[in-house]
């Protein structure tokens, strides 16, 4: 039983700090990154090239490049990969189109991206993923079951440094510029903020942390195939940030331990009780409902956001400025 | 007669001797895609189940089947493999996993040490090392094979390669076609399929464009469906001879395909490639076969299953690891696995048995036994793997035998 | 060269089935505003009931008139009871959005329950083909070119000539201001949801036919079709998504020419991509920037 402990609170914390990047782009800034899985694979599978070492030493599996690098490298270049694939998928997706325009044109390239995967065997060994990656932390002479909970503690701490992170962000007067994006993006315009270029930092840290997230459980699953990241994975990740409150960590790490831990994988402790396509069917239809139960009776997500206060000095500058820039915008 | 408490291993099995259940757990999809393989891995557990609880149990141990869905999902399949492992005390044995699952699921089974009987055919595990991994069905890459060779023997040339993206076609697929091309064939179109699009009209235009003379084809149910009804159309209402391999055989294909271009056409122009099962007139044959029926538990359509590879040999794993039990006074796997090799091998000495309850009989008179199940002799190699011969199957609801596909040539496509 | 002209003619197959889809998606945003995530499964469903008269020996076009009706009213009731209530609440834009994604598992996965996850079949005749020049169409390829023309015509005629369709127009454009004129807005969305519905449901049933098969996922691939469809032609924009049905359609064949497996819907999704880079609001801009999303 406390092997499936450890995989719970690996998949909640993961999912944790997936939605907590998600709350950057969406929560924070207003982002709809309908490809959001797409960093996480990234992540996941920069880890497992860097760790499995030369394709020919590996048997059957075929995939680019390879090496054999000790943690925390790959995790790190891993994170460097999310940030660049956040630019440039950005670049593409948020340069001058609408909002729901982005979020589609992201969903159609995370869907490209699992094409391209599948279609080319060569290139991260298809449909069929990479398997046997190795664990990050060498040889540490702890049993198998102590062995875990140590990858359980350190991805603890890692979540506890990306809190902080998140966390003085969003307290910071960048996350105030961020949080005007998503609520007035005229008038920050009129307020000198360069939109373009706050989205792109978004979609770079964002895909940082995806990256992360797929780093993390790629090494302690072992495994990484395009089954486990098709566009509906984004969507999960959504309804966790959605239902447990956008715009607050605590919310959104709320919403992953409902959506991620509870519906998703608490589901296959339940005894399978007749037909087993049955009881994934059931299970999926919890989900739908409980999603549309959460944003029935908490619209503002189990743990709203915060109001922030404003200085003096804001509250009254703020809604001359905000006026002047709507009037520009008509004009 | 030996004390039986004088062996090591004996006290273990004597603290469970109340009688506790042991279990052979079902590790494969039981529902997604691959649902069908659920079933076909308790196909043949059900029966070896009822065959060793007639006869008294394993050591006194009752068995019985019980199922860990895997969902066909790499990822999905890792939690379900850490329950299986922490509940792994009373376990006997896995079947499964398939090869949705194996690679990510493997260093988990590793580590339980329980003997786990394969339904993966990657080409991962031809040579495989771990003593506790058994695969008693061929590789997928044999299939592919089978198909190069039947369609040389039969005269054909032209082929045309047509594959699904997916798991099971990166098997097939390269080996059909290296394996045609080194047997002089050649092969005019070499289309793949992208599942789940509205059509795949100009795909099938190209393959009736290039005038092949058979085709090799693995594709899911949906996608293979709406391929054959396009091409019937394209061709004139003609579908070229096509071979296909298992995943062909599942209810869920034949269901979808038969639907859109006529079982008739489906019986006459398909054959599906799968390991050869000896013919049943062999004595572990026709026990298989009463068990089969004879046991309370049965999987829906148990009829389409009698002569399915993977139920005969998830059968003949069911009985060898009861018999393994039985010979080494122990229900732990870590002592009874090695056996199971020894047991499946005729050689001098040997007393050959062709149901459990024989084969419990002679062990408690203390002789050596080797056990010829459903599947003939399996001749397992050092690798745990078997490389069987291959048949040609019709396809449709009453599947038969066409006949046996040349060794010869396979061997010579395989080189 | 044939081999292109047979393409395109299998790509007006694709796009006679998209049309009805992507015009049905695009009436339910210029209505109400919101990307209905679940209008993929809306269509499985209705395609299934079409599959449940075809197995009680009803015709297949009659079938597919029933399972149109169907998928109207469902969509309607769906507007009415389910995604009007949440907007009333105040429930953003995205909100709405994760909405329609929970409404599409439910419907997929209550599929699945109730048929099982193999494929159905319509009793399709194995008649013979036509021959167009070097195209080649099937006696039901043929119907389905015809219906999904004849919807798309239909639509055109009613937003161009009928009053009704005025109202529309008019409530797409700018809702408060159409209520304040005296369209009686809501049943200007109602009626647009229930033909939105019957579309799909229509489109569903063409797909099967044109699958040979019918399950439970077949909409989740058409689904990210139809709203590339729909974007390319401009978000809101009917008479874009019908542009971009034939587009997407007529690429996802010809592409499949050149380009193996899987390259050819990843060819026909960066056309939209790039299209989109060019003209940011789709290929017609039009009125729908009123909708102030964002943007």
């Amino acid at each position: 039983m406390s092997y499936y402990f450890t995989v719970m609170a690996m998949y909640i914390l993961i999912g944790i700090i997936a939605a907590w990047g998600l709350n950057l782009q969406f929560g924070e800034t207003g982002v709809l990154n309908f490809a959001y899985v797409l960093f996480i694979a990234a992540g996941a599978y920069t880890t497992a090239v860097l760790t499995l070492g030369h394709p020919s030493a590996n048997g059957t599996q075929q995939y680019f490049w390879g090496a054999h690098l000790p943690f925390p490298i790959p995790w790190i270049v891993s994170m460097a990969v999310g940030a660049v694939l956040g630019v440039a998928v950005g670049l593409v997706s948020l340069r001058r189109l609408r909002g729901d325009y982005q979020a589609m044109v992201m969903l159609v390239v995370s869907l490209i991206a699992t094409y391209l995967v599948s279609a080319n065997v060569g290139f991260l060994n298809g449909e069929t993923g990479l398997a046997l990656i190795p664990q990050p932390f060498g040889n540490l002479h702890l049993s198998e079951l102590n062995y875990r909970w140590f990858f359980v503690a350190v991805t603890a701490v890692v979540t506890l440094l990306v809190f902080e992170v998140m966390r003085r962000i969003t307290g910071s007067p960048l996350g105030r510029v961020l949080r005007a994006v998503r609520e007035n993006e005229a008038a920050a315009v009129a307020l000198g903020t360069n939109v373009v270029k706050m989205r792109l930092l978004t979609m770079a840290v964002g895909g940082a942390v995806a990256a992360l997230a797929g780093a993390i459980e790629v090494q302690f699953i072992g495994a990484w195939a395009p089954a486990g990241w098709t566009y509906p994975e984004t969507f999960g990740l959504f309804a966790a940030v959605l239902v447990g409150g956008r715009g607050n960590l605590g919310g959104v790490a709320l919403g992953a331990f409902l959506v991620q831990g509870l519906f998703l994988e608490g589901t296959v402790l339940l005894p399978s009780i007749g037909n087993p396509d049955l009881v994934g069917a059931v299970q999926w239809i919890t989900m739908g409902v409980m999603i549309m139960l959460f944003m029935w009776f908490r619209p503002r997500g189990v743990l709203p956001e915060r109001r922030r206060r404003f200085t003096t000095e804001a509250r009254t500058r703020l809604p001359l400025l905000l006026v002047r820039a709507q009037r520009d915008a008509r004009g | 007669m030996v004390s039986v408490g004088a062996l090591p291993g004996a006290s273990a099995a004597t603290k469970k001797a109340s009688g506790s259940t042991l279990n052979i757990v079902s590790f494969v999809p039981f529902s997604g895609p691959d649902a069908s393989f659920g079933d076909l891995a308790l196909s043949g557990c059900y029966p070896a189940v009822y065959a060793v609880n007639s006869a008294g149990g394993a050591m006194g141990h009752k068995l019985a089947c019980t199922t860990a869905d895997t969902r066909g999902d790499p990822v999905d399949a890792v939690p379900a493999a850490n329950a299986l492992v922490a509940h792994a005390s009373n376990v006997a044995a896995i079947f499964g996993p398939s090869s949705d699952e194996v690679l990510s699921t493997q260093p988990l089974l590793e580590k339980a040490k329980i003997p786990t009987f394969l339904m993966a055919g990657l080409s991962q595990y031809d040579y495989q090392t771990n003593p506790y991994y058994w695969r008693l069905t061929p590789a997928d890459a044999a299939e592919g094979v089978a198909m190069a060779a039947w369609a040389k023997e039969h005269g054909y040339t032209r082929a045309a390669a047509v594959f699904a993206t997916g798991t099971t076609s990166q098997g097939d697929g390269p080996a059909s076609i290296n394996g045609f091309k080194a047997l002089g064939g050649k092969i005019v179109a070499n289309v793949s399929l992208t599942p789940g699009q509205p059509s795949y009209n100009t795909e099938v235009s190209q393959v009736v464009n290039a005038h092949p003379q058979v085709i090799f084809f693995t594709a899911p149910a949906d996608t293979s469906a709406t391929f054959f009804a396009e091409l019937h159309q394209l061709n004139n209402g003609v579908v070229p001879p096509t071979l296909v391999t298992e995943v062909a055989e599942e209810p869920g294909w034949i269901n979808a395909v038969s639907g859109a271009i006529g079982l008739p056409t489906l019986e006459k122009q398909f054959a599906a490639m799968e390991a050869a099962t000896p013919p049943e007139s062999i004595p572990g044959w026709v026990a298989f076969h009463h068990a089969l029926y004879a046991s309370p538990k049965k999987v829906p359509n148990v009829g389409q299953y009698v002569d399915d590879p993977f139920t005969l040999s998830y059968y003949d794993a069911g009985i060898l690891v009861a018999l393994a039990m039985d010979q080494t006074h122990s229900t732990k796997p870590a002592v009874f696995n090695k056996a199971i090799l020894g047991l499946s091998t005729p050689g001098a000495g040997k007393v050959v048995v062709h149901t459990y309850a024989a084969g419990a009989a002679a062990i408690a008179k203390g002789k050596k036994v080797a056990f010829i199940g459903a599947s003939g002799n399996l001749y397992i190699n050092k690798h745990h793997n078997v490389a069987g011969a291959f048949a040609a199957v019709s396809e449709g609801t009453n599947p038969h035998r066409i006949a046996l596909v040349s060794a010869k040539l396979m061997a010579k496509a395989a080189a | 060269m044939n081999q292109v002209l047979s393409s395109l003619g299998f790509g007006i197959v694709t796009a006679s089935i998209l049309l009805p889809a992507a015009i049905g998606f695009t009436l339910q945003f210029s209505a109400t505003n919101v990307l209905n995530i679940g209008f993929g499964s809306q269509m499985t469903l209705a395609a299934f009931i079409g599959y449940v008269c075809t197995s009680h020996g009803v015709g297949l076009w009659y079938a597919l008139l029933l399972a149109g009706v169907f998928g109207g009213v469902t969509s309607l009731l769906l507007n009415r009871f389910l995604l009007t209530p949440f907007m009333r609440r105040g429930t953003t834009f995205f909100g709405m959005i994760v909405i329609t994604i929970a409404l599409s598992l439910v419907l997929e996965y209550t599929i699945e329950a109730i048929w099982g996850p193999q494929s159905v079949f319509y009793p399709l005749s194995t008649g013979g083909t036509v021959h167009l020049g070097s195209m080649s169409f099937t006696g039901e390829q043929l119907v389905i070119i015809g219906i999904g023309v004849a919807l798309a015509l239909a639509t055109h005629a009613l937003l161009r000539y009928t009053r009704t369709g005025k109202a529309m127009r008019a409530v797409a454009g700018n809702a408060p201001l159409a209520r304040a004129s005296g369209v009686p807005a809501q049943r200007i969305v109602d009626l647009a949801w229930m033909l939105s519905g019957f579309m799909g449901g229509a489109a569903g049933v063409m797909l099967g036919i044109s699958l040979s098969s019918v399950s439970f996922t077949m909409g989740d691939t058409l689904l990210v079709e139809i709203i590339a469809a729909a974007v390319l032609g401009g978000v809101g924009q009917v008479y874009g998504a019908m542009l971009g049905s034939v587009v997407i359609g007529v690429l996802l064949e010809e592409s499949a020419i050149v380009l193996s497996g899987a390259y050819a819907p990843i060819s026909a999704f960066a056309v939209l991509i790039i299209v989109l880079l060019i003209r940011p609001t789709g290929l017609f801009a039009g009125t729908a920037k009123a909708k102030g999303v964002a943007a």
